[in-house]
């Protein structure tokens, strides 16, 4: 016997008869059987959203500890140097700025 | 996966029994046929296929789409098959119930005697194959899946579906000579 006989003999195996009213309701008998089920949704990872807000948590931690008070000191420097203008206006000699900030020297003569 | 498929499995997913329902419709007769191949019992495979259906829609939130709908439908009808749990005597007692109900009915109406008896004959050999075995045949065969897609359903290898085949064929080649011999 060859694979072609034992496929054509195995395929001469019929099915059960069933009848339509069977195919009919069948399909209305499972769903009476359905209990409510908790969809479980492939979840999304947890990961990488972690590591990113991460990521995120960090940069402002090192713009808290560095950029944020020297941009402090500058603006308080700024803040000194345009009051002090205001009180002589036209009497600003020079105007530097060094590792300690900013620095001006004011004239006595306009 | 067919797209009238794809629309209801993701309403099935959402929590509709009624798109479930015609999956069910839709598939009823494939897993009908995959279940009794396998069992040799035309109450057993309804049985079996209800369960298919109901652990299916359990299961619904965890299909992905990657494969067919039929292929994952496929997959939990053969499990559900090999967990069939039955006594050889028992098994046998219940195709030789199918077997007299298919010769009356008709599917099996108006074939010879002779007929008959090579059908039953094929019947009983298919149910003597260890359920792997049998699950390979199912699938290839009646099924018409080809070995890469039966190895997803069975979750083994291309190999290890070749070879099920392979020893499968020799048995029942055996098993059904021309003589009659089963043994």
């Amino acid at each position: 016997m060859n694979d072609f006989e034992l496929e054509s003999k195995l395929k001469r195996v019929p099915l059960p008869a069933r009848t339509d009213e069977y195919w009919e309701h069948f399909p209305s008998h499972v769903r009476s059987q359905l209990r409510p089920v908790l969809v479980e949704r492939p979840q999304k990872t947890f990961l990488p959203r972690l590591a990113w807000g991460s990521a995120a948590a960090l940069a402002c931690l090192i713009f808290a500890l560095t950029l944020w008070p020297a941009s402090q000191v500058v603006l308080k420097d700024a803040r000194v140097f345009r009051r002090e203008l205001a009180q002589f206006p036209n009497h600003l000699r020079v105007f530097m700025a060094d590792e300690h900030g900013m620095h001006h020297l004011i004239a006595d003569q306009p | 996966m067919a797209d009238a498929d794809a629309d209801l499995v993701l309403q099935s997913q959402n929590g509709d029994p009624s798109a479930f329902e015609l999956l069910v419709r839709n598939h009823q007769q494939m897993v009908h046929a995959l279940t009794f191949r396998m069992t040799g019992s035309a109450a057993d495979a309804e049985d079996l296929a209800q369960e298919t259906f109901l652990r299916a829609y359990e299961q619904i939130g965890s299909f992905n789409g990657r494969a067919k709908f039929s292929t994952w439908l496929y997959s939990i009808a053969v499990h559900a098959c090999l967990n069939w749990r039955r006594d050889e005597a028992r098994r046998f007692q219940a195709y030789a119930q199918c077997a007299e109900e298919t010769g009356a009915k008709p599917a099996g109406a108006g074939i010879s005697p002779a007929e008959n008896e090579m059908v039953q004959r094929t019947q009983a050999a298919l149910m003597k194959l260890p359920a792997k075995q049998r699950a390979a045949i199912v699938l290839t065969i009646y099924e018409g899946l080809n070995h890469a897609e039966a190895s997803k359903v069975l979750g083994c290898s291309e190999t290890t579906v070749s070879w099920r085949v392979f020893a499968a064929k020799r048995k029942l080649k055996r098993w059904l000579t021309a003589n009659g011999n089963e043994q």
